[in-house]
């Protein structure tokens, strides 16, 4: 037995002692401080842990840990006594029963994610409108700017009810519904489900929702639809990041793009979900097209606006981790807990 | 588009690494999505020398072949029917990875690991093409030429150096779809030049075939040249041309089609190249379909033809659909001696609607759609005729056809820098203006007026810009996006009303702090799950499956298929809501027209299981309709309107055994209910389970109550139980209706607390105890007053009920 290994018998000894003599909380708290404070005799104890041989140390650490353990709960069982004054009768109820248990809900996480989409745009003084899910080719295609038999009706898989009402495939036909009701100037987001017509997979389903924004007003200009989104990327996604803006295609908006933030699950590094690009794009944006004024009435020597669209589905992919996108639409308890 | 990088730098000399080039592209608009290096990709893969090959002693499919590496031979087992000694073969080492495996359906890279095969050891594998992702033969291995040297990468011996960028190009740039258009990009991005190869093309006029050339439908056919070149022989084309088109994604076929196909990936022009002998009367009419007839079409299918189908026509019927795709009829083969060689310009919507029709989207009528530039169709041509002469043995006739009545010319577009500026929020001078724009061939004509306008000509390859904003795009896009700042001041000139939360927040943060889980869903359903009573069900005409046809009428189903799976996985209770829209037509309603469709919003809760999580100190009780019923007071409390009132139906329906229908100010907005025992059956269900179906639609019409603090009594509420004996046929709500119209004003909350039955009450009878609050307004309730109260309350039941006070 080495001399700091007698030290240790001989301070549990003591201190287990004076625990059980102590007769109230003073004196016990006078034990305490003696044993267990900063400068108490295992504090003490635990100095000495330098002056042990290295091959010792492990050891004698675990048996200093050991002892702060057994006096600290040697202490607090006695403290538990000492609370009631003798010649009260001890409550026998057992404590450790578990409580009266709630169900505990959650809003979906696809909502969770609009919700902050929403909330942040809001502040911004965009108000919320919505419009219907079944649309006919005249706001969901040609009032956008795309032509009949243009290659840019490709670029959406359509569902069709009959030959002029579909199922839209954007929220954009609501841009063109609150243009045709409001003079300018109009500054709304859009939420709502698009349908389309792909292959189920686990990048791709046959549904999804996007959130759209419009402004039209005098004066607006490319720079701050930039400033509006770069604005918006803080708030959501912190204000480190970084972003880009790069040449994209859509028929309602000229000029047109897309904004990309670094990956925020490599760094930029690159990696599977940014397909080693070390990018990730987030929404599309542009210019309103001069051609949709002319549709709604405005007269577009006078205004001028920006829009954009996102996926609620891809941001909420993105930002809980998820790499199947039925998992969504599937609702498992499992799954929706997470989300409380 | 995947575009070669040796294949580029015939056109523009570019010194930036392959990663620096993606990244401008990506910032200029040409998403770059992959680069791959064919080097890279065959990483590892060396020549090898079969030495020996014997049988597998436990397979008859299987050989063992001893394979020179260059430095020693490994022992591998091959599966292949054309492995021989002495061939020289594309071998992988242990340890490396082939590009795709031979036995994924999505060819995903495979690395080779030391294996047995059937009890023998093999150390490599003896690749095919398709597993080197450089041809589709899965079924031999790739045999290289004898010269090879045993130890050289692969892709040394075969010049696989190349590096290839898929761009995903968009809808409005045709121009993107040709090495030279990528280029012309690559150029601005660099300042290097732009270098077009001339044509020099060598002629002959002797014994000369000849060529009718008539063009019936000059609307959809704007332009059509063709030339003849005779004394070819069909073969191999040259490595050097079937290297470019492998490294751009394009299989070589034999030196006719290639060449076709190296200028269409070169300038973007799609070329089609006829049989001359097999075009009958040497002819050729372009003209629509005449009626409906057949057509079968290079890829060996039969193709419907109608009188919309723009066609090329010998002098008997169709040898092509123009723009889409050749004739059978009118194929190269291997004996062709003479071609003739097509080069056009369609009308984008007539091809589109044709390759639509026929879901026939191919190369050429992908371009043709998008518009082609009716100006190189000559330059097109004559390349094409070179390259086969030089390449083919062929000869080029110097009769040249080219109709092209009315010349498509370049458009001029005055440009305003003011306008560009105010749209952009940046200050660019018509100088730099026109010293971007020319970079892409945008050049500017004359000078600027006093306005200050500028004149701009568009070169016929861009069809996608004919207004200024259009020229505002690609003064942003080639200034650089990046470099026009972003403007964080928000100017609101909008009189915004306060964001009011809508009653869909109010009540899903309600409900998820009660313990409910929110779901979405799909909105689609089978035709036997959206039947509807109230109209009729809304259907796809093109739906992904026959389970997801039609809109859905009622949130139900689909709320029951998320029930259905939990249960299959072991959940006992749960809760569950969904804000959701229902869909139907007016009967008989005329599906063109939105008018006939409806939407309405809904809110639906469905519970089944327990009530709450199992607790030692109590029993837990099922949950059951009553524990709905509850929850709608709160909800419809929650968004402060009017009382519900709510009229129970005893009578099955196809969704529930049993209904409360609840009524807010004399209008219904929902119902509560039991599933029905028969949709139980449908989703294999054994467990009641309860719901309530609220329209949102109908409670957001509403007017919201405004809240405002009205004074209330400040005395102590004093509350009384009163236990009375009905007959069991006493409906206990109309008792309670009747209790509260006695007890007039002072009466507050109401509630029932027991329910007896049993030997104390003579038979038939039942005892009902409630349990009433008042609330005093003037001081403080004496005895006596409420004494008066409750007789007052007793003689009304026992007038209406013949209710006796039980004692
Ligand atoms: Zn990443």
């Amino acid at each position: 037995m080495t001399p700091l290994d007698q030290r240790i018998d001989d301070v549990r000894s003591s201190a287990l002692r004076e625990i059980s003599e102590a007769g109230d909380r003073s004196a016990l708290d006078g034990v305490r401080v003696k044993y267990l404070a900063r400068k108490g005799h295992i504090a003490a104890l635990f100095e000495e842990l330098s002056s042990v041989p290295p091959d010792q140390k492990p050891a004698a650490g675990k048996a200093l840990n050991l002892l702060r353990r057994e006096i600290q709960a040697a202490f607090d069982a006695r403290l538990g006594q000492a609370a009631h004054p003798e010649g009260r009768r001890i409550d026998r109820t057992d404590l450790t029963l578990p409580g009266k248990q709630k169900w505990v809900g959650s809003r979906h996480p696809l909502t969770q994610t609009l919700d902050e989409i929403r909330g942040i745009f809001r502040r911004m003084g965009f108000a919320v409108a919505t419009g219907p899910e079944i649309e006919d080719d005249y706001h969901n295609f040609e009032a956008l700017n795309f032509p009949p038999d243009h290659p840019a009706r490709d670029m959406q898989d359509t569902f069709f009810i009959s030959k002029n009402v579909l199922l839209r495939t954007h929220t954009s036909p609501v841009q063109i519904r609150v243009m045709e009701n409001t003079p300018p100037p109009v500054r709304v987001i859009i939420p709502g489900r698009v349908y389309r017509n792909e292959a189920i997979s686990a990048r791709s389903y046959c549904l999804f929702h996007q959130v759209e924004g419009l402004y039209v007003d005098q004066g607006v200009t490319f720079r701050e639809l930039k400033g509006t989104l770069v604005s918006f990327a803080k708030q959501f996604y912190g204000s480190s990041l970084k972003y880009r803006f790069r040449p994209s295609y859509f028929p309602f908006t000229e000029p047109s793009a897309e904004m990309d933030i670094t990956c925020f699950l490599c760094g930029g590094e690159g990696c599977r979900v940014c397909k080693k690009t070390g990018w990730l794009e987030i929404l599309g944006c542009g210019m309103v097209d001069p051609n949709v004024y002319s549709f709604v009435g405005y007269d577009p020597k006078k205004v001028s606006g920006y829009a954009f669209g996102m996926g609620i589905e891809r941001i909420a992919m993105l930002r809980f981790g998820l790499d199947d996108i039925r998992i969504l639409f599937e609702n498992d308890v499992r799954f929706l807990r997470q989300f409380a | 588009m995947r575009v070669s990088k040796k294949w580029l730098k015939k056109y523009v000399d570019f010194r930036i690494g392959d990663d620096l080039l993606a990244e401008r592209l990506t910032m200029a608009g040409l998403e770059v999505e992959s680069v791959t290096s064919q080097a890279a990709n065959l990483k590892g893969i060396i020549v090898g020398e079969v030495r020996s090959v014997g049988i597998h002693p436990n397979a008859d499919r299987l050989s063992l072949c001893s394979v020179f590496d260059g430095s020693g031979e490994v022992q591998v087992v091959c599966g292949a029917p054309n492995v021989e000694s002495g061939q020289k073969v594309a071998f992988a080492a242990v340890g490396t990875t082939v590009p795709r495996s031979q036995h994924d359906p999505d060819g995903v890279p495979m690395q080779i690991g030391r294996v047995k095969i059937r009890g023998v050891e093999s150390s490599g594998m003896i690749c095919s093409g398709f597993e080197l992702g450089l041809s589709d033969d899965r079924e031999g291995i790739l045999v290289l030429d004898s010269s090879a040297r045993p130890g050289t990468p692969l892709s040394r011996h075969l010049h696989l150096d190349d590096t290839a960028f898929d761009i995903g190009v968009t809808a409005n740039r045709p121009d993107l779809l040709s090495h030279i258009g990528v280029a012309r990009e690559i150029s601005a991005l660099t300042r290097s030049p732009l270098k077009i190869p001339p044509v020099h093309l060598r002629t002959t006029r002797r014994g000369s075939l000849p060529l009718k050339v008539q063009v019936q439908d000059g609307r959809n056919c704007r332009r059509y040249s063709a030339r003849v070149v005779r004394d070819i022989t069909v073969g191999p084309s040259p490595g050097w041309l079937q290297a470019l088109l492998t490294a751009a994604g394009v299989r070589p076929i034999n030196n006719v089609v290639d060449v076709t196909n190296y200028v269409l990936m070169e300038i973007g022009q799609p070329l089609h190249a006829f049989d001359y002998d097999k075009l009958s009367g040497h002819q050729i009419i372009v003209r629509g379909g005449d009626d409906t007839s057949r057509f079968v079409t290079l890829d060996g299918k039969e193709r419907i033809v109608d009188s919309s189908t723009l066609l090329i026509c010998d002098g008997e019927g169709p040898v092509a659909l123009a723009g889409v795709m050749g004739g059978e009829n009118s194929e190269i083969s291997g004996s062709t001696k003479t071609v003739v060689l097509e080069s056009a310009y369609f009308d984008p919507v007539s091809i589109r609607r044709t390759a639509k029709r026929l879901g026939l989207s191919t190369e050429a009528s992908q371009r043709f759609e998008r518009g082609t530039d009716p100006n190189i169709t000559l330059w097109a041509l004559n390349r094409a005729a070179d390259l086969l002469s030089q390449n083919a043995g062929g000869t080029v006739q110097d009769t040249l056809v080219d109709v092209y009545p009315r010349v498509i010319r370049e458009l001029r577009i005055d440009f305003n820098a003011e306008n560009s500026n105010k749209l952009l929020g940046i200050k660019l001078s018509n100088q730099t203006i026109s010293g971007l724009l020319k970079r892409i061939g945008i050049e500017c004509v004359g000078r600027p007026t006093r306005q200050g306008k500028i004149r701009f000509r568009v070169p016929t390859w861009r069809p996608d810009i004919s207004r200024e904003v259009d020229l505002i795009e690609e003064v942003a896009r080639l200034y650089g996006y990046d470099k026009i700042e972003a403007d964080t001041k928000i100017h609101l000139t909008l009189d915004v009303s306060p964001s009011r939360r809508s009653i869909e927040d109010d009540l899903g943060d309600y409900l998820s702090s009660a313990g409910y889980q929110e779901i979405i869903t799909n909105s689609m359903l089978s035709a036997r799950e959206s039947a509807n009573s109230t109209g009729e069900s809304v259907r796809i005409l093109n739906p992904i499956s026959r389970e997801m046809e039609t809109l859905r009428s009622d949130l139900l189903h689909s709320m029951l298929t998320v029930i259905q799976h939990n249960i299959n996985n072991g959940i006992s209770s749960s809760r569950f809501y969904e804000f959701g829209k229902t869909y139907r037509m007016d009967p008989n309603g005329d599906p063109e027209k939105l008018g006939s469709f409806h939407e309405e919003e809904k809110l639906l809760i469905a519970i089944f299981g327990l009530q709450e999580p199992v607790f030692w100190g109590n029993r837990t009780e099922q949950s059951t309709i009553f524990t709905l019923k509850g929850e709608c007071n709160a909800l419809i409390r929650k968004i402060s309107l009017d009382n519900p009132r709510y009229i129970p139906y005893s009578t099955p329906t196809a969704l529930s055994e049993r209904s409360i229908f609840i009524e807010i100010s004399g209008e219904r907005v929902g119902m509560i209910g039991t599933v029905s025992g028969d949709l139980l059956k449908i989703f294999d269900l054994e467990s009641d389970i309860h719901f309530l179906e609220l329209s949102m639609t109908r409670l957001t019409n509403f007017p919201k109550e405004k809240i405002q603090f009205r004074e209330y009594p400040r005395y102590p509420v004093v509350t009384r139980d009163l236990a009375v004996v009905v007959d069991e046929s006493v409906s206990i709500g109309d008792l309670g209706e009747s209790i509260r119209q006695a007890a007039g004003e002072m009466l507050g909350e109401m509630a029932v607390f027991d329910i007896y039955r049993g030997n104390q009450l003579e038979p038939g009878k039942k005892s009902v105890a409630f349990s009433l609050e008042f609330i005093p307004r003037e001081k403080t309730l004496g005895q006596e007053e409420i004494q008066a109260i409750m007789s007052r309350i007793m003689q009304r039941v026992s007038t209406t009920f013949n209710a006796v006070l039980r004692q």
